[in-house]
């Protein structure tokens, strides 16, 4: 017979029961409780960004990264007064260029292979060949879908309907061709037999948050668009319909927003701009800069999802005027005003905690939709990126800031000198005559780390808290043999669809 | 994956109280310190290693199993020792 009995008595053993029930009681009652479906759809829960124990939000406009909105100023996108580099070639003729050595040099560099070099680097058996430049090609045919971005989110309330216009790629060659995407040309507002859609802020919300991730994006915030975030917005812009004309982006106290031969108008009351994200393919990331790059396929669902976006406030029955891609505004101050990342070394992209430096897009779409605000977050990235340099050391340009305090205007004397960069916050700034978008910085930062393991969710959540440890984070970041993944493997990994691990999809 | 480690953990507890009760053991305090903290250890190993499989990430794998396993099997192993060498000398 066994010598092993329980010490505890009938009265004990019933007295723990009682205590323990006693506690769950208590505990229910204290949770929140909802009293029917519609409490249900308009409660905070699930609205916005849900965000980790960890990670602080913090006031409306106040993230990590400081903005001097005095200084902060509208910037003029038009042609002969864009940001000079990789970008600018596609307007430009090439005699341009022996005015910006700094850029020359820059495709020089890149004529002469310095990607695969740079991979070569840690994977010395690297070579890219015929099938890296066949996906690059993919992407880029996925890409023909509609282009760039589009001002006109005009459309009649009386059930009339108006065409959604993008520009055509072949703008540049053929100029005054619209092409409509095919299956887009007419969207019905709202549809006959459904009366406009009239939800609570919350409801809304959680209605674009469904829609965006039916289509294939990620998170979705909401920035109010007021004195100082109108400063965001590009003072003149020429990515807009059909010619390539550059116009004035003005506001107006109007119902409906109109576009003329020399201006585009958003009115007053579309104040609601709308932030989602698209997330690159992760494992294709950890290539870059090989030749199979996941930013070209990123970009053709990026096109695609922002039309489906379109469509559907479209039958909403609310206005919907286009930020995609870098149409209307940079992208990354919407981004971190969202909530949805901080200001990152790279300059170009937000940082999430939870998707690293493998976001694609931060898209945009302004709206006179009733949305609730979501907040700036304090996830430690940005204090985290103070340190650990990562990206810039990859960097095969040179063209990330190795400073370790982020400034107000740039670190780089070439780029002061022709005033090519935004000032009025602070922040890391890439050097665009230097960056030929190779990507290499997306591949090894420590933020891209899945969800599987958990010692990265306790990394993430020791760093959010205290920068003591991020040193040593990082260099085991790089002792553990994550970042930069060979290309040549990845043709033989056994990939979940859309390449995005299952980790980043809720 | 937590299912393979409530597996392994269940059988090593189950082990180890069958352990205790056949050679007749009681640890001290200190050596249950280093007992829960190496069976801690060990559990964050295997979670880790098989974690970092899935991710796709083999050598950050087998570097847990290097860095965390082999501190949690010393832990584990001391903890036993401690116990077993003071029930031989009583």
């Amino acid at each position: 017979m066994s010598a092993f009995h329980s010490t505890v008595s009938r009265k004990e053993f019933i007295k723990r029961l009682g205590l323990t029930g006693a506690g769950l009681g208590a505990l229910t009652a204290a949770a929140p409780v909802f009293h029917d479906l519609d409490e249900v759809t308009s409660s905070k829960l699930g609205v916005g960004p849900q965000h980790p124990w960890y990670v602080k939000e913090r006031e409306i406009l106040d993230p990590t990264c400081e903005f001097d909105w005095d200084q902060y100023q509208r910037f003029d996108n038009s042609p002969e007064n864009r940001l000079i580099g990789i970008d600018t070639l596609m307007i430009r003729d090439l005699k341009w260029l022996d005015e910006h050595p700094v850029l020359k040099e820059t495709i020089r560099l890149k004529e002469s292979d310095v990607d695969t070099t740079c991979v070569q680097k840690k994977f010395p058996s690297y070579d890219h060949d015929t099938r890296d430049g066949a996906m690059w090609a993919a992407g880029i045919a996925g890409m023909q879908y509609p282009m760039y971005g589009s001002f006109l989110g005009q459309f009649t309330m009386s059930g009339a309907s108006k065409p959604i216009y993008f520009m055509n790629p072949n703008e540049l060659t053929h100029p005054g061709e619209i092409s409509y995407p095919p299956g887009v040309k007419f969207v019905e507002t709202p549809p006959t037999t459904y009366p406009r859609w009239n939800g609570t802020p919350e409801e809304n919300l959680k209605t674009l948050t469904a829609a965006v991730r039916h289509f294939g994006g990620q998170e979705v915030g909401v920035v109010e668009l007021n004195e100082k975030t109108k400063k965001f917005i590009y003072s003149r812009d020429d990515r807009r319909l059909g010619s390539s004309a550059t116009r004035d982006i003005v506001f107006e106290d109007v119902d409906l927003a109109y576009e003329t031969d020399t201006k585009s108008v958003i009115p007053n009351k579309c104040n609601r701009v709308i932030v989602f994200t698209n997330l690159q393919p992760t494992e294709i990331t950890l290539t870059q800069p090989g030749g199979i790059s996941g930013s070209a396929v990123s970009y053709s669902r990026m096109f695609k999802m922002t039309v489906e976006m379109h469509a559907f406030i479209h039958a909403l029955g609310y206005q919907h005027i286009d930020g995609s891609h870098w149409a209307l505004s940079p992208s990354v101050p919407f981004g971190i005003m969202a909530g949805l990342g901080e200001a990152g070394r790279t300059g170009m992209s937000i940082i999430s905690y939870k998707y690293g430096n493998m976001i694609r897009c931060v898209n945009r779409i302004i709206t006179d939709m009733p949305l609730p605000l979501t907040k700036p977050i304090d996830s430690g990235t940005y204090r985290f990126c103070h340190t650990c340099k990562l990206c810039a050391e990859a960097c095969p340009y040179n063209a990330l800031p190795m400073d370790t305090e982020p400034c107000w205007d740039t670190e780089w004397e070439d780029e002061n000198k022709i005033h090519n960069y935004i000032g009025g916050y602070k922040a890391y700034r890439a050097s665009l005559q230097r960056c030929p978008r190779c990507r290499a910085c997306q591949a090894v930062c420590v933020f891209n780390a899945k969800d599987s393991a958990f010692a990265h969710q306790l990394v993430k959540s020791i760093q959010a808290s205290n920068p003591m440890f991020n040193t040593f984070f990082r260099n085991m970041h790089e002792s553990f043999g994550y970042g930069m993944q060979n290309p040549n493997d990845w043709w033989e990994k056994n990939l979940p669809s859309y390449g995005v691990d299952p980790a980043f999809l809720y | 994956m937590w299912y393979i480690i409530g597996l392994m953990l269940g059988t090593l507890v189950l082990g180890a109280v069958w352990f205790l009760k056949a050679k007749n053991l009681n640890f001290k305090w200190y050596e249950w310190v280093i007992g829960i903290i190496g069976l801690g250890l060990l559990l964050f190993t295997i979670q880790n290693f098989l974690g970092s499989l899935e991710e796709l990430e083999p050598k950050a794998a087998y570097t847990f199993l290097l860095i965390t396993g082999l501190p949690a099997l010393i832990l584990l192993v001391l903890a036993w020792q401690l116990a077993v060498r003071r029930a031989k000398k009583a």
